[in-house]
């Protein structure tokens, strides 16, 4: 069943919705109690923008915060190039350095390791952003042994404007294949159909339906859905189904866009 | 077909199997590696060949045996790659067969880095490979139109008989956008080439070679492929004039995404009041010089920008002539430009 537009109902913000305030993400989000949040799904499925919005809200209800650029897949559009806001945020960003910081090489740096050893045994907040696909994921079968899977939660995000994850077979399959990669159980879904630009809230429903009807087949909670900031939507209501929802702010931008945003500016202090 | 959200390498792998291909060889490289990735994924779904080859050399050898058989076939490298191409790329033109291929620019010379550039426009639009030969050369400036100069550059390939470069910078190839596949063709719906080597039964047979000995054969087939890039250059120049309203203060040329960096820095230089146009080459070769010509005639100044140290201008500034002076801004090895840069630079030639 595709769902209409008109059977939506998306309560607008009745004020700017700073965090805290009005945003229905904020107690789904405190109840991911777990304090490493690792983000994988299809290849472009938008895991990056999500993990760098999560970074921020988290960071902006008073949580120390990591993020760790692990995708070893795309050479571009990646979250380390938001190096300059991470740090004005105070955000802590692992990723390669030097002439390191444009390949792309599947490595993950000794000191990245360290780093990450640290935030975790102070507790932090720590946000991996993972190449897509199962390709993607096997990254996460090197640093298995500094990460205590209960104390991660593995996010798969959907985006059924994709090509390869436009119905429920598929996209369960490439689930399975990113856990045996991962070696991890995935435990959320994250709804994020879009179009960039062009997303209306057909858009997003057809996708939330569609990841409801994954959730159902794999017993796993279907946990908020992401939904781009300016559409104005607080709360996903739809036949049946109440999430929350992840304003997205797209930070990562091309360079056609003014003022331009995390697309290669020089990196002035590493 | 609904909109997909797609990133540029794989609508042009898409757009490549709804044109009716069934056959990529190729060898990875960034910053394209998502289309033989996609097409690897996807022909095995239509009943198509994936071949990933043992080098460039080699698949570009692969196109030729395939086209000479008369199917539609396709390759992508990105700049190292497609200079390991030459060979092939001008045996093919030699020979006069209808090969795709698709070239996402990275920094260079040598093996450079892996963000974007446009320093190919020489190899693409001047020879690359050795002899007189001309590749017909498409640039996309958007993820829509990566598509649709796809589909449309196997139609070209095969009415020209002759090799098609799509020359887009890595950006292209790599960021995403509502994409649609306006046309659907099926291999078996394509016209026979009845000059292609299909087994010669009940007929003569057909020769597919680039090699003449004799000098005045040589010297007629070279004449006669100059023909053939004469028609191009009648029938297949393409453009787009974009906020030309009568007369402007400055004029941009520009190709692929920096035209659309420009787009933006033309309605920045609009609230400070400067009247700017910007003419855009979809063909670069053939080079839509003419309407160039008529289009800087409206324009006060010309400013050219690439992500290069300056290889369009060359065939700018032959279509406008010495007297014309022509401005350029070009960012190289993998920086882009911002559309503030180009406001700051427009405004030190118009104030």
């Amino acid at each position: 069943m595709i769902f209409s537009i008109f059977n939506f109902q998306f309560p607008r913000r009745s004020a700017p919705g700073g965090p805290g305030g009005f945003l229905s993400i904020i107690p789904a989000l405190e109840k991911l109690d777990r304090p490493i949040t690792i983000f994988v799904g299809h290849f472009g499925s938008g895991k990056t923008e999500i993990a760098v919005n999560l970074a921020f809200l988290w960071q902006s209800i008073g949580k120390e915060v990591t993020i760790v650029d692990l995708d070893l897949i795309k050479p571009y559009f990646r979250c380390r190039l938001l190096r300059e806001d991470f740090k004005a945020r105070v955000i802590r960003l692992v990723a390669p350095g030097g002439e390191k910081f444009y390949a792309d090489l599947p490595i993950l740096m000794p000191e990245a390791r360290g780093i990450l050893e640290r935030s975790l045994a102070n507790n932090e907040r720590v946000v991996l952003d993972v190449g897509g696909d199962d390709l993607g994921a096997r990254v996460l079968g090197s640093v298995r042994d500094i990460i205590d899977r209960s104390k991660a939660h593995l996010l798969f995000v959907v985006n059924t404007m994709r090509p390869f994850a436009e119905d429920e077979q598929a996209i369960i399959k490439k689930l399975d294949q990113i856990e045996a990669a991962a070696q991890m159980k995935v435990t959320g879904l994250v709804a994020n159909s879009h179009l960039m630009d062009e997303t209306d809230l057909g858009v997003v429903g057809e996708g939330v339906e569609l990841a409801e009807r994954v959730s159902k087949a794999t017993s796993i909670p279907l946990l908020f859905c992401a939904i781009i900031s300016h559409l104005g939507a607080e709360t996903f209501r739809a036949g049946g189904i109440e999430l929350p929802v992840m304003p997205i702010v797209r930070h990562i931008l091309p360079p056609f866009t003014s003022p331009p945003k995390g697309f290669l500016r020089p990196p002035s202090v590493v | 077909m609904a909109k997909k959200l797609m990133k540029g390498c794989e609508a042009i792998g898409e757009a490549a199997i709804q044109a009716g291909c069934r056959h990529f060889f190729g060898y990875p490289i960034t910053p394209q590696n998502e289309i033989p990735e996609y097409m690897s994924a996807r022909l095995p779904q239509v009943g198509g060949m994936f071949v990933q080859a043992e080098s460039e050399v080699s698949a570009s050898n692969m196109l030729y045996g395939a086209a000479g058989a008369g199917i539609r076939c396709f390759t992508s490298s990105s700049s190292p790659g497609i200079s390991l191409m030459q060979e092939g790329i001008s045996y093919i033109a030699g020979a006069e067969l209808p090969v795709v291929f698709v070239n996402i620019m990275r920094g260079g010379p040598g093996l450079g880095g892996i963000l974007p550039s446009q320093s190919d426009y020489f190899q693409s639009t001047k020879g690359g490979g050795h002899g007189d030969y001309r590749l017909l050369c498409l640039a996309p400036s958007t993820v829509q139109e990566a598509a649709d100069l796809v589909q449309e550059a196997f139609d070209l390939a095969d009415k020209y008989r002759n090799p098609v470069m799509i020359l887009g910078d890595g950006l292209i190839g790599q960021m995403m956008e509502p994409v649609e596949f306006k046309k659907v063709i099926n291999p078996e719906d394509l016209p026979e080439k009845p000059w292609a080597t299909t087994g010669a039964k009940g007929r003569k047979p057909n020769v597919i070679n680039s090699l003449y000995l004799d000098p005045e054969d040589l010297e007629k087939h070279n004449w006669k492929l100059v023909k053939k890039y004469e028609e191009m250059a009648k029938n297949e120049k393409r453009w787009e004039v974009f906020n030309l309203d009568k007369k402007a203060d400055i004029l941009f040329v520009a190709y692929g995404t920096v035209a659309r960096i420009i787009k933006t820095a033309i309605e920045v230089l609009k609230e400070k009041g400067v009247n700017a146009a910007l003419f855009r080459p979809i063909t670069l070769f053939p080079f839509p010089g003419e309407a160039l010509e008529e289009t800087a005639a409206k324009c006060k100044h010309v400013f050219v920008s690439e992500l290069s140290t300056g290889q369009m201008i060359e065939d700018v500034k032959y279509h406008l002539g010495k007297e014309r002076k022509v401005h350029f801004y070009g960012r190289v090895g993998g920086m882009v430009m911002t559309p503030e840069e180009l406001v700051e630079e427009t405004l030190k030639i118009v104030k």
